[in-house]
């Protein structure tokens, strides 16, 4: 085996068809990010918009930023330049790719599925709504388009002031079609928090975790019950251990308005371990964690304003909402 | 002062040279071609020294490859295991092997050889489609070899990849591995066979296998000496890195008075950034010497027939596969034409699939009309299932062809079974129609994807042959003295180059293809079995590996 990591690299891919705009929200996520050192695997830099007082050094393929950022093209394949950011994992707090207009982004999110150092941190697909409707159409692109919609963990609808209701609407209404019950969130092109989209940018470490505190931070910048007007959060903290079954019984009956959960819990079949919890999406994973002392017994959860059902009554004695 | 002049006397010269189709001298001076026919006829240019050497040879211009890659010679860094013979570098033929016991065997031969434990045992060209019970490799097979050693089996195809039990192991992947690409067994089990890239990545990452990151000098001596081995003189690099370090081996290589062959690197266009690339092909120009040719891009657009990654028009594939894949967006492929073109700049673009060839046309097309300019010479390389459609706009737009021969006698049969049908796979490859739509066209091999080997692409040409032996679409036979210029002038046309190769006449550089017989004194069946000497490459003569003494 690999020598198993103490921290898990969460790998986000960021897919949409040309033009549904994966570059400007990597723009914004590079110059917004504060305390976040992403690696961002690109197809090229052509369309980066870089401040250059933030590079601290541009090698090529590599272009390093000074608030810890690291860009790195694709030129030489995806690959490539995935092992040249694992070969230096540990300086890094989440990889997001770029995918190619053209491809699934499963299919390279299945690499965190297989790497014990990464984890799948969700697919996002951007669709250009102007743009969506004809794409269904056109022979020569629909099949890719129509792939990444199918794959997708969270749908972003983007670049909705560039049309009109009606078309948002059959948008919206093709996208449930080929992907139904996918969160799918509505960019009205206020100001998106990319760092929200892409859940938390904490890297989930064993030997940090330890404090109390840290469950407030699963998703930095956002204290319980926060948000901007599209996003709001919640915290629930546990109380004493939980039945499996209850537990996977409440997590399927989380609405779609629920875009991302993380957090550690206890189950009453083995109540001294921490058990890791993620959602993205529909997809949920519930893993045994390295035991530590005094986690945090606390999930987050992320999503729309809309956003409820989380407080089912089953679960009501178990969770407090703080 | 006097010229040194050299006169090479032959049984005959296959000149490609309208005028003076056949010869028996050529003279030589200053690595170029001064003359050519008689002694007679040559005498006139002064004093010489007559090299008699190739009396009893045949003298054909030295053969272009118009698409092939440097890692022809690399490859052989790691051990052979296909079912085709093959002849590594140094010219010592690897007979193909019929059995997955045969592939194992030779995988033990090199295992004996291996002192370090941990080195990675790589093998390539592995192709179980050719064995007739229809078996599949794995791990357990390769507990043969070894029990702890990493042994990575690449297929020839380039999709898949067997690994051994030890891989399996660093890599995690085991029974509760649910990745697409990760072939199981009825229990469940990984057999060791990985399709798709997360499956494979995780493979590499797990041995010390080097990565790619374009080609080097020692690749660059290698490939020449597979070349030489097969009478070629000038061959590309059709998908090449050009960073400043491959840029410096290329020089290196090509400012050496000894290397055999003069390079054409097309610059792999998917590497670049459609703003900067353009400037930067451009250029690489300034670099240019006589055996160093920039200037060439390489455009990628959809995946291989084979494979089912190539893109098609309707109805697609003949046992129902969905469509293939585009490399990039297509818009983005019309785009990259586009800023290619304007720069001046000539364009090589792989398109397997019809539509993958219409694309193409339709970007060269709107291209032209946005930046109007004679003979650019744009070829579709590969460009397989183009039809006459397809040709016809083709001629009407001064586009090339450069067509994979090789594939219909190596995967003719599938083409016909699986991918093409019956009536599509017999206008694969059409040199016949291209010909007569007045296409200028070359054929190639690939290679290493098919072996390096001019006659071999020719005799494709010429008789269509499958691997089972059956001939895939008569009609397309062209016949031997095209298929001769096909892999000389054609090819050099293509690429540019026809005003200093692929013809023997005065003033293009004094490369010759070398060969035993008169390949248009034998039979056309009989094509491929015509022996290579070596050649002659700007006036220096060239033995083949096992020619040197």
């Amino acid at each position: 085996m690999l020598t198993q990591p103490k921290t898990l690299l969460p790998f986000t891919v960021l897919g949409g068809f040309l033009g549904a705009g994966k570059t400007t929200l990597l723009n914004r996520l590079l110059t917004e990010t504060q305390d976040t050192r992403f690696a961002v695997l690109v197809n090229d830099f052509g369309e980066l918009n870089i401040d250059e007082g933030l590079v601290a050094r541009h090698d090529g393929k590599t272009i390093a930023l000074s608030n810890g950022c690291m860009c790195c093209s694709m030129a030489d394949g995806f690959l490539s330049a995935l092992m040249t950011v694992m070969d230096r994992a540990e300086t890094f707090d989440h990889v997001v790719v770029e995918a190619s207009g053209v491809a699934n982004p499963r299919r390279i999110m299945d690499i965190a599925t297989l790497d014990p150092g990464l984890m799948p941190n969700g697919s996002i697909v951007l669709v250009d709504c102007p743009q969506f409707l004809s794409q269904l159409e056109d022979p020569l692109i629909n099949d890719a388009v129509i792939t990444q919609l199918v794959e997708a963990d969270i749908i972003v609808m983007n670049k909705l002031a560039l049309t009109d209701a009606a078309t948002i609407t059959r948008v919206h209404r093709r996208i449930d079609q080929l992907n139904p019950g996918c969160p799918t969130v509505i960019n009205d092109g206020e100001n998106l928090q990319p760092a929200l989209l892409l859940g938390g940018d904490h890297r989930l470490d064993a030997s940090t975790t330890g404090s109390t505190h840290r469950s407030a931070s699963l998703v930095p910048g956002l204290s319980h019950d926060h948000g901007d007007a599209r996003f709001r959060s919640v915290v629930l903290r546990q109380t004493e251990p939980i039945n499996r079954d209850d537990f996977n019984r409440w997590v399927e009956a989380l609405p779609p308005s629920i875009i991302r959960g993380k957090g550690f819990i206890a189950l009453a079949e083995s109540p001294g371990e921490a058990w890791l919890w993620q959602k993205v999406g529909r997809s949920t994973v519930l893993a045994r964690y390295p035991a530590v002392e005094e986690i945090a017994l606390a999930l987050v959860l992320i999503g729309t304003s809309a956003m409820s059902g989380y407080e089912d009554s089953s679960l009501t004695g178990l969770f407090v909402k703080t | 002062m006097a010229r040194l002049i050299t006169i090479f006397s032959a049984q005959k010269i296959l000149t490609m040279n309208a005028y003076q189709p056949v010869a028996t001298h050529v003279a030589v001076s200053e690595g170029r071609i001064l003359g050519v026919g008689s002694l007679d006829d040559l005498a006139g240019w002064g004093t010489y020294t007559l090299d008699t050497r190739f009396a009893d040879k045949t003298l054909l211009p030295g053969f272009v490859e118009a698409h092939c890659h440097a890692m022809n010679g690399s490859v052989w860094e790691n051990t052979y295991v296909g079912y085709f013979d093959r002849t590594d570098p140094d010219g010592r033929v690897w007979p193909g092997i019929k059995s997955l016991d045969g592939v194992l065997e030779r995988l033990q031969e090199i295992e004996r050889t291996l002192d370090d434990p941990e080195q990675t045992l790589v093998a390539w060209g592995f192709d179980p489609i050719y064995f007739d019970d229809g078996v599949r490799m794995t791990a357990s097979h390769l507990d043969k070899v070894s029990l702890d050693r990493r042994i990575l089996v690449q297929h020839s195809n380039g999709h898949l990849l067997n690994v051994s039990r030890k891989v399996l192991e660093l890599a995690g992947i085991d029974a509760s591995t649910d990745v697409e690409g990760v072939m199981k067994d009825t229990a469940g089990h990984p057999t060791g066979e990985l399709g798709e890239m997360a499956a494979q990545y995780m493979a590499y990452r797990v041995t010390d296998v080097r990565r790619f990151d374009g080609i080097n000098a020692n690749d660059l001596w290698a490939f020449a000496r597979t070349a030489t081995n097969v009478g070629v003189t000038t061959a590309t690099d059709l998908h090449a890195r050009v960073e400043d370090n491959n840029v410096n081996d290329y020089l290196a290589v090509t400012r050496d008075a000894d290397y055999p062959l003069r390079l054409v690197p097309a610059a792999a266009g998917l590497t670049l950034s459609i703003e900067e690339g353009p400037g930067h092909v451009a250029s690489l120009k300034r670099h240019n010497n006589d055996k160093l040719f920039f200037g060439l891009c390489k455009i990628m657009t959809d995946g291989s027939i084979q494979g089912f990654t190539g893109r098609l028009k309707w109805p697609g594939y003949f046992n129902g596969k969905p469509n293939g894949i585009w490399n990039l967006p297509p818009q983005t492929l019309t785009a990259m034409v586009e800023a290619y073109h304007s720069a001046g700049l000539q364009m090589h673009m792989h398109t397997n699939g019809d539509e993958a060839s219409e694309l193409m046309i339709n970007a060269i097309e709107k291209a032209l009309l946005k930046a109007p300019r004679s003979d650019h010479r744009h070829t579709l390389t590969h460009c397989q299932m183009a039809d006459e459609s397809q040709f016809q706009r083709m001629a009407q737009l001064g586009i090339c062809a450069n067509l994979f021969t090789n594939h219909i006698y190596y995967w003719g049969d599938q083409h016909l079974a699986l991918t093409m049908g019956p009536d599509r796979a017999m206008r694969m490859n059409a040199c016949g129609t291209a010909k007569r739509l007045g296409v200028p066209f070359t054929i190639h091999s690939d290679a290493p994807v098919t072996p390096l080997s001019p006659l071999f692409t020719a005799w494709c040409a010429v008789n269509r042959l499958t691997a089972s032996g059956r001939v895939l679409g008569a009609n397309e036979c062209i016949d031997v003295q095209d298929a001769l210029r096909a892999v000389t002038l054609g090819a050099a046309f293509t690429l540019h180059l026809d005003h200093l190769v692929g013809s023997i006449e005065p003033g293009k550089y004094a490369d010759f293809a070398v060969l035993d017989e008169d390949p248009t004194g034998v039979s056309a069946e009989t094509l491929k079995d015509v022996s290579v000497w070596g050649t002659v490459m700007g006036g220096t003569v060239y033995p083949r590996a096992h020619n040197k003494t």
